[in-house]
């Protein structure tokens, strides 16, 4: 652990003066889970991809600003999402929701989820209607409270819970029925 | 937090399926190290060989125009006590020895009056002058001309899988430029006759050639070698090829 810290520490200090190799190392350390955040927020490879591609280059140029080195997949990380923020408030509108149902749409009492593939999971997380498909994002996977994605995507509280309700409601939906179709 | 939530956390990295394509790296790179055909990068390699070149073209340009000297000291001071001054400008008549005296004084001046009597020699010769310095233009050029060619066939034939031609577009700009620039050198040499600053110019626009190529044959290399890294293998049956 302390010498991967040491490598990443003395990448992130050969980038930070512009050193392209070091740049290319950390990009090919870190590419594949920023990229599976910014094709979950954005739902399709080719917005994902330009988010991605802005993600680094911000992170890249503002690497004077990480004080300590070994954080660097953390800060990367914050400006991976807040990319996604922003391109989530600027692509889509939102759709009302009735906030007051949410608690009855879904029942946790039935795992439903156990024993099912990630792969597929992940790639109905990806084909989940805008709004809710961020909200789960930031809920579930971010660890982002209600409260924080009501402020980071101008929307209330209620409407980040019954979005969310509303994702896993249609998750277990198609989930089941690719199950069924599939095996 | 719900059981669900929880549940997804732990095996959130079984989620990271998907990969991005080799471009985003490309396209990150480029924004963050823009290529700059004509940043005075030496390639020390090339840099040698357009040197050896170049003193080669120096060194067939300074035989072919030296005149032969005679060791016999006589016939030198016979030969600088011809009256040449009316024949010579002036900068160089102030130079010539008037008594040949002077001329045996030591073997330092024996060698001074060497070049001078080249000098002194040069408007008898003045109808051989130009044919030797075109005979010194060509060789240069011709010298220049293998090394480009040889450089230009190597990037013609370097197959292009990671981009497509239209990316290397500021190199064939440059080097279009740089043909300008060495056509309107030749004219000057046809119009006023090879000088010394001419020649430099030349030699200058041909050594830019070569640091272009190189710098195109490296970028290429650069990009393919990405593309190889982030793609696994490649479509050989599809490649782009430049025609510089």
């Amino acid at each position: 652990m302390e010498t991967a810290n040491h490598i990443l520490t003395d990448l992130v200090k050969k980038a930070r003066k512009g050193n392209a190799d070091a740049q290319g190392s950390l990009y090919h350390q870190f590419s594949k889970a920023m990229f599976n955040i910014c094709i979950r927020m954005a739902g399709n490879r080719s917005d994902a991809e330009d988010i991605l591609q802005e993600a680094f280059i911000i992170a890249f140029k503002s690497l004077h600003q990480l004080k300590d080195e070994v954080l660097f997949g953390g800060w990367l990380r914050r400006i991976v999402i807040n990319e996604c923020i922003k391109y989530s408030k600027k692509s889509f509108y939102w759709q009302d929701w009735d906030e007051a149902d949410y608690e009855h749409r879904t029942d946790d009492a039935v795992e439903w989820w156990q024993e099912i593939d990630m792969a597929i999971i992940h790639q109905q997380i990806k084909a989940l209607p805008d709004g809710c498909r961020q909200v789960f994002n930031l809920y579930v996977l971010e660890d982002y409270s209600h409260k924080q994605i009501a402020e980071n995507l101008g929307i209330s509280e209620g409407t980040s819970k019954s979005q969310y309700s509303r994702a896993k409601q249609l998750l277990r939906e198609r989930i089941t029925k690719h199950i069924a179709l599939h095996g | 937090m719900d059981d669900f939530k929880k549940y997804m956390q732990q095996h959130s990295e079984d989620l990271d399926v998907d990969t991005p394509r080799g471009k985003v790296w490309l396209a990150i790179n480029q924004e963050l190290h823009p290529v700059k055909p004509m940043a005075t990068v030496v390639y020390i390699k090339w840099a040698v060989a357009a040197c050896v070149v170049a003193l080669a073209g120096f060194g067939a340009y300074a035989l072919l125009t030296k005149q032969p000297v005679s060791n016999n000291t006589g016939e030198m001071v016979k030969t600088l006590s011809k009256p040449v001054k009316s024949e010579l400008p002036e900068d160089v008549t102030r130079l010539q020895p008037t008594t040949t005296e002077q001329l045996v004084a030591s073997n330092k001046s024996v060698k001074s009056t060497n070049s001078q009597k080249q000098r002194a020699n040069q408007p008898v010769t003045s109808n051989q002058q130009p044919v030797t310095n075109i005979t010194a233009l060509e060789q240069v050029e011709n010298s220049f001309t293998q090394v480009i060619n040889l450089q230009k066939a190597k990037v013609n034939t370097t197959p292009l899988i990671a981009e497509n031609p239209g990316y290397f577009n500021d190199f064939a700009i440059e080097m279009k430029r740089m043909e300008r620039d060495e056509q309107s050198i030749k004219k000057d040499i046809k119009k006023n006759g090879l000088t010394d600053e001419l020649l430099d110019q030349l030699i200058n626009v041909y050594q830019q050639k070569l640091n272009v190529l190189k710098q195109l044959q490296n970028e290429i290399h650069k990009t393919n070698n990405r593309f190889k890294q982030n793609r696994g293998p490649v479509d050989s049956t599809k490649p782009y090829f430049l025609n510089i």
